[in-house]
């Protein structure tokens, strides 16, 4: 049997029946007399379901259709049909857009099937709600449920599913109420019993006996058959005819269907195509429909191939280019979204090795031109590559990797940094006291000595820290150091310690002896005179006389004490005028020698003598400026030393070191920094006797020779 | 607007992105910036990329094509240089965000060219 084959046809046109309709209902079929033509595009067949008013539209797509389905033959038929079909899309939405604008109404739902046959390709195409069934080896499946109608909201020919029919197929296509007038088995059962004209003259004749119904439905049946034409040898002796072929052919069907039963009926093919609107379809594997619905896989993989054998033609030179760029476009999105992925997912790996080594040649190449520059006297620049160099080898070691080469480095760089800044490094250097050996919660935030010990005062725990002098042994002096009351601030004089405590505006001064160790209160005029202070001092002169002083930053005065007996006459405050008071606020510290020395915040010292700025004082030869200055400490100068009474001790917490400026001038005399020491300075005291520094930084106490 | 009234705008803008750019480099401390101040980096360097390579793509153009002023030209150069400018810049910002490394950056490249690609094609 040749592969070459022929329709017969029946159809219901359901305009023309003897009902009145409100639905224009129509069957159109075209079949080209010209043999080239019909090898080339083969037959369209039209069918229609449009509101009664219309008509005028079906008629223009059915034109437009034919038109453009036929007019290139040269094209692929598939190819030529999505052009047609978009045409006929335009015509719809041109038809829209001139109800809207002239009537003011929208498009009703319009119902339209087209139907191409060429050679053993079938392809459907459809807008609404339109039947189309296809009857294979006595099987009735319905072939219009995969997706090539467009649904109600589009009105339009969306896509074309095209399929492989066989000879002895046939072909149903009809509007949905024809079911409403006769059962579905029984409609298969004309149709496959009887001639396609046939069959439609009997469904005609069931319509027709419907008085009552107010929809006229169409139908267009085809059978596929052979073409007897082109048959080699004709099957009996007998003259053959048209209806001896088919008979024949008939029989043959009905033989085999006896014989397959159910088990060996294949379904029928349809392969869904791409959108007409966009993209033109390209020929498929058939795939079941009813796979298409559950395997995804199956239509990923038809994909797939769809697109290797595209890629195939447009190399072979088969196809033109402009088919890949949908391709080109999927293939840039997915590497778009796996460098998107692969950045959301992790940051960068380093490889640890090659980061030391970055780092460390960094440094080595910034210490490198710090010492260049260093030749040249270029201090500042040199600095800026010494900071540099030890930021990267810090990186460097933090990194695990050549531990001692960095060590190394490093202990290069902050040797250079010292020189230039004048820092003397202390190394080794170890704790003579840890308040934590006795509270582990203590946090001491003030030293201060008389004749015999040194104090620390913990104002957080009320606790009162003996440090012995003679053999540097550190005792809890006092537990709680005053009953049921907070001290806030510690000052001492050779022989005794004075505590503020201020609990609302009860204010009271405390003093503890340590010969007798009691803690007694000692009467002060406060009343009224003074609200809060923040800072407490004291100076005790060559004769042994103290003085007490407080900063009160509410009402910006520094108040004095003087003594008078054995308790303090009423305050005064030591500035004369508020003019020459200094913002008292901003003071951290303050130191008395006879002359008044104020430590700011911001790191500035600012001296008075007799009540008067010194104008001329400031900290002078400071190449990194204080930064979280927390201390200040001064002795009172001794007639008998030269030693005694000429520094400004001072706490630079935020640069972890501790500086010496001579009293006179503000100059800067001595840096003192540590290594794994000074992070937490809290408060510094000078024994200039013996020529040592007592540093209390966190709960640890450090002692080093000036 | 005439062509030659629009490829002066794209220069004009390209210059003074690059004035903004250059202002942003030499003035910001990227280890202090802000996001803002990071934004405005990426963003001028994005537009005067676009601009400056807009610019050259249709002077070629106009050179190759013996001085014919076609305005089809200047759309295809400003597609590529946007296209062009933003592999850069978001292959800067990705790189300086340390969440690319050069792999992932010709991967870009190759998509960058896909696309481009999917408008040749597509015609």
């Amino acid at each position: 049997m040749t592969n070459s084959t022929t329709t017969f046809l029946g159809k219901i046109i359901g305009a023309r029946l003897p009902i009145k309709s409100s639905v224009w209902s129509n069957v159109y079929v075209y079949e080209p007399t010209i043999t080239r033509v019909t090898e080339a595009r083969g037959n369209l067949y039209l069918v229609l379901d449009l509101p009664a008013h219309y008509e005028d539209l079906g008629t223009a797509i059915i034109d437009v259709i034919r038109e453009k389905y036929y007019h290139e033959l040269e094209l692929d038929p598939l190819q030529s049909l999505e052009e047609a079909l978009s045409h006929a899309n335009k015509k719809i939405e041109e038809y829209n857009t001139r109800l809207v604008t002239e009537k003011q109404e929208t498009l009703k739902t319009i119902n339209i099937a087209c139907t191409v046959l060429c050679g053993q390709d079938l392809h459907l195409a459809q807008v609404g709600h339109i039947d189309t069934y296809l009857v294979r080896k006595g099987r009735l499946n319905k072939i219009s449920n995969v997706s090539t109608g467009s649904t109600k909201e589009i009105q339009s020919f969306q896509n074309i599913a095209s399929g492989k029919i066989e000879v002895g197929d046939i072909v149903t296509v009809s509007s949905p109420k024809l079911f409403d007038f006769l059962p579905i088995n029984k409609f298969k059962e004309i149709i496959t019993s009887c001639y396609p004209s046939v069959a439609a003259s009997r469904i005609s004749e069931v319509i027709s006996k419907k008085t009552d119904a107010d929809v006229a439905p169409s139908l267009l049946v085809l059978e596929i058959n052979t073409d007897l034409k082109e048959q080699a040898e004709p099957v009996t002796d007998e003259p053959e005819t048209m209806e001896n072929g088919l008979k024949s052919r008939k029989d043959q069907i009905a033989e085999q269907l006896i014989q397959d039963a159910d088990t060996t009926v294949s379904p029928p093919v349809v392969a869904r195509r791409e959108q007409v609107r966009n993209q033109p379809a390209y020929d498929a594997e058939p795939v079941f429909p009813a796979d298409r619905k559950d395997n995804p896989l199956v239509t990923v993989l038809n994909r797939l191939y769809d697109g290797v054998m595209l890629v195939k033609d447009v190399i072979t030179g088969k196809e033109d280019i402009s088919k890949l760029s949908k391709l080109f476009l999927a293939l840039g999105l997915i590497l778009v979204l796996v460098v998107g992925a692969k950045a959301i997912t992790g940051r960068e790996k380093t490889n640890p090795v090659v980061e030391t080594n970055k780092a460390f040649e960094q440094a080595w190449e910034n210490f490198t031109s710090a010492r260049e520059y260093l030749r040249n006297n270029d201090f500042v620049n040199a600095r800026e590559y010494l900071l540099a160099a030890r930021t990267r080898a810090a990186e460097a070691q933090s990194l695990g990797l050549f531990p001692e080469e960095t060590t190394q480095l490093l202990n290069d760089i902050q040797n250079e940094l010292d020189k230039l800044d004048g820092v003397t490094r202390l190394t080794g250097l170890t704790a003579i006291a840890d308040t934590k050996t006795i509270s582990e919660t203590s946090s001491p935030v003030s030293i201060q000595a008389t004749n015999d010990s040194y104090y620390i005062f913990d104002e957080q725990n009320q606790n009162l820290y003996q440090l012995t002098k003679d053999n540097q042994q550190l005792l809890l002096a006092l537990d709680t150091i005053v009953e049921g009351r907070q001290v806030q601030h510690m000052t001492a004089t050779p022989q005794k310690l004075y505590f503020y405590s201020a609990q609302g505006d009860d204010v009271q001064i405390y003093t503890y002896t340590p010969a007798n160790q009691k803690v007694e209160a000692v009467s002060l005029a406060f009343g009224g005179t003074w609200e809060k202070a923040s800072v407490l001092t004291s100076w005790t002169d060559s004769a042994n006389t103290t003085r007490l002083y407080f900063i009160d930053p509410i009402k910006n005065s520094f108040w004095r004490y003087r003594p008078a007996g054995a308790q303090f006459s009423a305050g005064e405050n030591y500035f004369e005028t508020p003019e020459a008071t200094p913002a008292l606020g901003s003071i951290v510290d303050a130191e008395i020698d006879g002359n008044v020395f104020f430590l700011t915040q911001d790191g500035q010292v600012f001296k008075y003598v007799l009540g008067n700025q010194e104008t001329e004082f400031k900290l002078r030869g400071l190449k990194v400026p204080l930064s979280s200055p927390t201390a200040l400490y001064t002795a009172t100068p001794d007639g008998t030393s030269d030693n005694t009474g000429k520094k400004l001790y001072v706490t630079d917490a935020g640069n972890q070191r501790v500086l010496i400026f001579s009293k006179e001038d503000g100059l800067l005399a001595k840096i003192y920094a540590a290594d794994n020491a000074f992070t937490d300075l809290r408060d510094i005291y000078a024994d200039e006797v013996n020529n040592y520094l007592y540093v209390l930084d966190g709960t640890k106490i450090y002692r080093f020779e000036m | 607007m005439s062509l030659k009234l629009f490829l002066l705008g794209i220069g004009i803008t390209a210059l003074s992105a690059l004035v903004v750019w250059l202002a942003v480099l030499f003035t910001v401390d990227p280890g202090q910036a802000t996001h803002f101040e990071f934004i405005l980096f990426y963003l001028s360097l994005f537009i005067w990329l676009t601009g400056s390579i807009c610019l050259g793509g249709f002077y070629l153009r106009l050179l190759k094509s013996n001085n014919e002023f076609y305005y089809g030209n200047l759309l295809i150069s400003l597609r590529q240089a946007c296209l062009a400018s933003l592999y850069v810049t978001v292959t800067l910002a990705l790189r300086g965000l340390r969440l690319i490394a050069l792999p992932e950056a010709i991967l870009l490249f190759v998509a960058t060219l896909l696309f481009e690609m999917y408008f040749l094609a597509k015609k």
